[in-house]
């Protein structure tokens, strides 16, 4: 297990290297940013000393084993367009996106995961016609149409919640909902597909012969049994809605990094783009570590050595 | 298990549910044009279900003395408002869709950001002026709105000096008030090396040096092409990315980092105590203010990216004010019952032909090493860019030129209007605003929709059956360019037989093709236009060869280029507008820039704004929020 663990870690360091090259690359690749801030009275000479200023006088393997380096210490630098830390811009929107995160994790756990194992105990019934539809509608409808839907008919015909921004638990609920929507769909049919899997096993047939109640076959024997696929998606889903929430936050204009990062593409901000990047990715790959070592927490016939 | 039937009646059922869904949202499908009472909702429950909504206005605070009348002279049929007169306050929300960061230092100013913060009533400038149309006179209102007393031009030692009034006093009582060395540091901070101040190269090209000879005198040595003469117009609010003045004392005392973000290293009447970037500013009045008194008590500007939730959020009273596309303005005003108001000048849009890359020498010595004018990388007149011309091969430019006006005239520009604009946009007769009205005009300039003409110039051309090009649509800069609008463009354009194929790279990253002179297909652009935009500001500007600035995708012949010089060295309005007018000819006459329409900005306004006067200058920008009175 250790030496799973260690490996594990090797490859998140690479990756994460790697995913620096790319970034820098690809933000290099995108243009000079001295090129945002031109216009025709710019002279040759002020183009020069913004570049200096910038750091861009350098050469392109020198700029980026600086950048890398600054970077490892969680330093990348000054945003070009709010001229603070890059890093603190970042952080400042962190506890907003989490929140939301959470928000809309909680949605889609307690939504698609009951459902999910209702439509397979009820199978064939209204209950799985119900919760399959709902599925598909989930799957089917994209976050952008199902938020401006929302803020139609909850905010402005019923005038129940508020259309936008960040406050108390009311703004929750409307971007919690919109971003957490298609994963509980997606709950709905992981969690479906493998119940059904389980509950035509071989040990779940010897413990209803037995006479073991139906609740203790469903939620003690089956349901752990059936964790492993949704638990495996949680993770991923965790840090998609940290880095995916983009839209939903466009939407209900919710201070979050998403909008940060978009933003940052938009204003060629060098320094909030990659930093946003470099911890999108290590999100994504410290939940993959996460979800590896739970495997075998949950389901003991997993062993990595 | 189900039957098949009772499945399909699951599917029915709930494709039901859905529809009906869509129907509520969409306002039940009744007819929008029936509508004769208005959505106003009741202001108490609002409020219960959205504590963020808006506060109802306090009428505690009397307005003040100084506050001017609204003059809102909105396109649309205005509903008259009949509430009592209110006695002032109350709590301002605006929502837009961005806000600009905190920065107090002309070093590190950006973009649209310089006008946007001054205007929006934190920062301010040097120099007021009232709307008027062009020219612009000064006149005693202005300079008793200015930070200026008095200035004096001695020409014969080539200097300008201005002497700063007291009693203008920075947001923290600790920064003292502003005086001369305030005003030289914010102008030489705006120099300093690696400065992001987009004028700060329109500013060189006159002031050599500026400094404080005492606490109220700013004495500026101007360079050898002479002491600006509209200097009081560049420095005022009627122009765009104005120098803002900020606390010397600030950035002494706090360091450059922290005096950068300082909210109360300025002067403007509204104080911020909280400004986070593309999320929200909030302030207060200051009252009393030394250039004039809030009515209302507090303002808050509210990031809300996406138009339809602003708009939603203008129905459920969350916001007074939005900035919203004009198409979305006509529905706010029906769904509000409020208004529309115009809040700048208006923004011309039509198309660049860029490729047409003809200057030849370096006549302005800013072409740098490498940088040879006569090889620019979108200098293709080849057949695949028929609307290219080489300079100097007349075949070749007359072409390109019958292309140019074959596609200009496939443009309906009144078709546009109605359906993009709601019929908010005006025709745009010329590039930088030139039109019929003026002296100057000249009738050969003026190209109508002709689509007959047009297939006859294309056959002229050799291109009987049309060709295929690329079309740049920046999509993100909709202030300057409706990209909705571009598109219908490319469809006129097919209904003429030719091939646009449309890309929408974002203006961030197109923009270094512009910089580098590579971009050489047509694209959708501003020309600045409107009857406000000034005939003696510079017209050659953005197409001259200059190493690292920004062009439009065009470089004009040599002899036609060199009036750049001329118009900046021409102390005369009367004579920059005489130039101008030779070279809005040159480009009429070439059809390099095809002009569409004007869009007039306007914001839908609340009916609880009972008054407002933004400033309606040359800047699509919302403004003046000390004039802005709410119901009680």
């Amino acid at each position: 297990m250790r030496r799973f663990i260690v490996r594990r870690l090797v490859y998140g360091v690479v990756v994460i290297w790697l995913v620096s090259f790319l970034i820098f690359a690809l933000s290099r690749m995108a243009g000079d940013p001295r090129q945002f801030f031109v216009d025709e009275y710019t002279t040759a000479e002020s183009y020069e000393a913004m570049g200096r200023a910038m750091g861009l006088d350098r050469p392109l393997v020198v700029q980026y084993g600086l950048w890398f380096g600054n970077a490892l210490t969680g330093d990348f630098g000054r945003s070009l367009y709010t001229r603070v830390s890059a890093l603190d811009s970042i952080l400042e929107r962190m506890p907003a996106t989490l929140q939301l995160t959470a928000g809309a994790f909680i949605f889609a756990l307690i939504t698609g995961i009951p459902l999910g194992v209702l439509s397979a105990v009820r199978r064939g019934t209204f209950w799985d016609y119900f919760g399959r539809t709902f599925a598909l509608y989930g799957q089917a409808l994209p976050g952008f149409w199902l938020g401006v839907m929302l803020v139609l008919i909850i905010s402005v015909q019923f005038k129940l919640l508020p259309t936008s921004g960040k406050g108390d638990w009311t703004h929750y609920v409307l971007p919690a909902v919109t971003l957490g929507w298609g994963s509980a769909a997606a709950f709905v049919r992981l969690t479906r597909s493998a119940m059904l899997e389980i509950l035509d096993s071989e040990f779940v047939k010897f413990a209803r012969a037995k006479g073991v109640a139906n609740q203790k076959i469903i939620w003690k024997h089956s349901f752990r049994n059936a964790l492993i696929a949704p638990l495996t998606f949680s993770g991923i889903l965790l840090a998609a809605f940290l880095t995916g929430a983009v839209v939903t936050e466009k939407v209900f204009a919710w201070p979050g990094m998403g909008s940060l990062a978009v933003q940052s593409v938009i204003n060629n901000d060098f320094p909030v783009m990659t930093g946003s990047v470099m911890i999108f990715a290590g999100f994504f790959v410290g939940a993959n570590f996460v979800v590896d070592i739970l495997y075998a927490v949950i389901d003991p016939r997993i062993k990595y050595e | 298990m189900f039957s098949k039937r009772f499945r399909w009646r699951s599917l029915v059922l709930a494709s039901m549910i859905t529809g009906a869904l869509v129907a509520v949202a969409c306002g039940g499908g009744a007819d929008p044009t029936a509508t004769t009472a208005p959505v106003a909702p009741a202001p108490t429950a609002t409020a219960a279900a959205a504590p963020t909504a808006m506060p109802a206005a306090t009428p505690t605070a009397a307005p003040a003395a100084t506050a001017m009348a609204a003059t809102a002279t909105p396109r649309p049929a205005a509903t008259a408002t009949t509430a009592p007169e209110p006695s002032g306050g109350g709590n301002l929300v605006i929502g837009v869709p961005a806000v600009c960061p905190p920065i107090f230092n002309n070093r590190f100013l950006t973009g649209a950001c310089f006008e946007r913060v001054q205007m929006w009533g934190f920062t301010e400038g040097l120099t007021w002026m009232k709307h008027a149309p062009p020219p612009i006179q000064v006149d005693e209102e202005d300079l008793s709105k200015s930070m200026i007393e008095s200035w004096n031009h001695d020409s014969a030692a080539n200097t300008l000096t201005w002497t700063i009034k007291t009693g203008i006093p920075f947001h923290n009582p600790d920064f003292g008030e502003v005086d001369a060395e305030d005003v030289a540091f914010s102008f030489n901070e705006a120099f300093a090396e690696g400065s992001t101040f987009n004028r700060a190269g329109q500013l060189r090209q006159w002031i050599d040096t500026i400094e404080a000879v005492d606490k109220r005198t700013v004495l500026i040595n101007c360079t050898d092409a002479g002491c600006q003469k509209d200097w009081i117009r560049q420095q005022s609010n009627y122009n765009g990315q104005t120098a803002s003045i900020t606390s010397l004392d600030a950035f002494e005392d706090l360091g450059e980092e922290a005096s950068l973000g300082h909210l109360e290293n300025i002067t403007g009447a509204f104080k911020a105590t909280r400004w986070i970037a593309d999320e929200i500013i909030e302030s207060e009045a200051v009252r009393p203010h030394w250039r004039w008194d809030p009515i209302v008590d507090t303002l808050t500007f509210r990031a809300i990216p996406e138009n339809s939730i602003r708009l939603a959020a203008l129905v459920n009273s969350e916001i007074h004010l939005a900035d919203l596309p004009p198409r979305f303005v006509a529905e706010a005003v029906d769904k509000t019952s409020g208004r529309a108001q115009q809040v700048g000048g208006g923004q011309g849009q039509g198309i660049w032909y860029a490729g047409n890359y003809w200057a030849t020498t370096d006549y302005l010595g800013a072409a740098g090493e490498g940088n040879d004018v006569t090889m620019r990388p979108g200098y293709n007149h080849d057949d695949d860019h028929p609307w290219i011309g080489e300079w100097g091969n007349d075949a070749s430019m007359e072409r390109a030129r019958k292309i140019r006006m074959a596609m200009s005239m496939m443009i309906d520009w009144e078709r546009l209007s109605d359906k993009i604009f709601g019929g908010l946009a005006d025709r745009s007769w010329s590039q930088y605003g030139w039109n019929p009205d003026d002296a100057e005009w000249r009738s050969s300039w003026e190209i109508g929709y002709d689509t007959a003409m047009a297939q006859q110039l294309l056959q002229e051309a050799g291109f009987a059956d049309g060709f295929s090009f690329g079309y740049w649509i920046p999509p993100d800069v909709t202030v300057v360019i409706d990209p909705e609008f571009a598109e219908a463009i490319a469809q006129m354009w097919v209904d003429g037989g030719l091939t646009p194929e449309i890309e929408k790279t974002a203006y961030s990253a197109r923009r270094p093709t512009l910089v580098a002179r590579s971009m050489d297909i047509p694209w959708a652009f501003s020309a600045n236009g409107g009857n406000s935009t000034p005939r003696d500001t510079n017209a050659v500007g953005s197409h001259v060869p200059r190493a690292g600035s920004w062009g439009s995708g065009l470089e004009l012949p040599d002899e036609i280029g060199q009036l750049w010089k001329a118009i900046e060295e021409e102390r005369e309005p009367a004579n920059k507008r005489m130039i101008n007018a030779d070279v809005s000819d040159f480009f009429n006459s070439w059809r390099l820039y095809t002009p569409v329409v004007d869009v007039v900005p306007f914001w839908a306004v609340r009916p609880e704004v009972t008054a407002w006067d933004p400033y309606t200058g040359n800047l699509p920008y919302f403004s003046n929020p000390h004039t802005i009175r709410l119901s009680n």
